[in-house]
């Protein structure tokens, strides 16, 4: 029994972390394209870029909730039966299953809140690392903005050359953006910092401390 | 069939997944700097908030251990869920979602609106599916709304530290 619940663990870990990546690399598309934010996107083109995001959305979501029909595991074909979490059987789920296939208890082979949390953040930062592998590639085939894609030039021309931060990649890969954020809080972190300081409130906790370090 | 569509919309992975990619997406989603930072500065309060909600729902719930429904009303409800095992109030999920659409709200109301309204109806589904009273998901909800007050006010307290943090986390080039 405890080897089945290990499985099944896996099993729910592997499908979400899928699930977590695929939808997490489809928003960070769409929001790329929407601050244009060059450097993450998958495609040269924005219009392409959103749809591919739109996509990968779907097909996560579609493969976590259908896979349970080939897939063999502890699906939650008992539970939703006769209400206990305890009656579960191995196998793939059917089609009239599928819906309450996921819904399975921690306590047998499902997931406790803080793994979702945790293996989120992993699937987010790794889609990130994704995004920007691929754009780093894109911008080296593709320096100029795609022809026909009126909106980047105008983002892109509406503001300033930016030097740091996602700013810099609108325009820069992710390596020039890093050397160049890294230049520029060398050159003007600390006045940054300053200029926060002393636009603190009276009242806040690290202002008060800086007054009493001062006195 | 809407039985089929519930138990989908209130299992434990969809809506707070939805929850997740907003405040991920929120971080990216600002067209210049300054509208950046304040999206920024709200995944910061909600993050935040979602660990001071779970710390409210920990020490609630080591205190106060009341029955899931259907292990008080027995057959007398359908159960279309698996059968939790910790106390029913306060209901955590709601707690977290809450805290999300309340953070987010700070820096677009519009969205925070939406979200709230996503959250309801999350709430709506999980009491629907037998798995929490109306007053579970009610105090939940009290809860993460709180907290993500209480996160904005630890923000404005610690000022300019998150400020800071968010320009260290620029000068690596992430946000």
């Amino acid at each position: 029994m405890s080897d089945q619940i290990a499985t099944a663990v896996n099993l729910m870990v592997r499908d979400y972390l899928i699930l977590a990546f695929l939808v997490s690399l489809g928003t960070l598309q769409i929001a790329v394209t929407i601050s244009g934010i060059r450097g993450l996107w998958l495609l040269p083109n924005r219009n392409l870029t959103r749809y591919l995001g739109i996509l990968l959305i779907v097909v996560g979501l579609a493969y976590y909730i259908f896979s349970p029909i080939w897939i063999d595991g502890p699906w939650a074909a008992g539970s939703v039966i006769d209400g206990t979490s305890e009656n579960r059987q191995w196998g793939t789920a059917s089609l009239s299953e599928v819906s309450g296939a996921r819904n399975l208890n921690d306590i047998h082979g499902g997931m406790a809140g803080t793994a979702y949390a945790v293996y989120f953040v992993a699937s987010a930062v790794l889609a990130t690392i994704f995004a920007a592998i691929i754009g780093a590639i894109n911008l080296r085939l593709s320096p100029s903005r795609s022809e026909g894609d009126a909106w980047s030039e105008a983002i892109t021309q509406a503001v300033p050359e930016p030097t740091d931060g996602l700013d810099a990649l609108k325009t820069a890969d992710p390596i020039t953006t890093l050397k160049s954020s890294l230049n520029n809080l060398r050159q003007t972190g600390k006045a940054d910092i300053r200029n926060e300081m002393s636009s603190a409130h009276r009242w806040s906790i690290p202002y008060m401390i800086g007054r009493m370090w001062r006195n | 069939m809407f039985d089929n569509v519930a138990k989908v919309l209130a299992s434990d992975y969809l809506f707070p997944l939805v929850f997740s990619v907003v405040m991920f997406a929120i971080w990216f989603v600002g067209r210049d700097v300054t509208e950046r930072r304040i999206y920024q500065r709200a995944t910061l309060i909600g993050a935040v908030a979602i660990g001071i909600a779970n710390l409210v729902v920990d020490i609630i719930d080591s205190a106060y251990d009341r029955q899931r429904p259907f292990d008080e009303l027995g057959d007398s409800m359908t159960l279309i869920f698996y059968r939790s095992t910790d106390p029913s109030f306060p209901a955590n999920p709601m707690a977290v979602v809450f805290a999300v659409a309340m953070a987010l709200m700070f820096a677009n109301r519009r969205l925070g609106w939406w979200l709230i309204a996503v959250a309801s109806i999350y709430s709506v589904l999980r009491v629907y599916v037998g798995t929490f009273y109306p007053t579970d998901v009610i105090g939940g909800a009290a809860i993460g709304i709180a907290a993500a007050l209480v996160s904005w006010f630890l923000f404005e307290l610690m000022k300019p530290i998150p400020e800071i943090v968010l320009r260290f986390l620029r000068g690596l080039g992430v946000a």
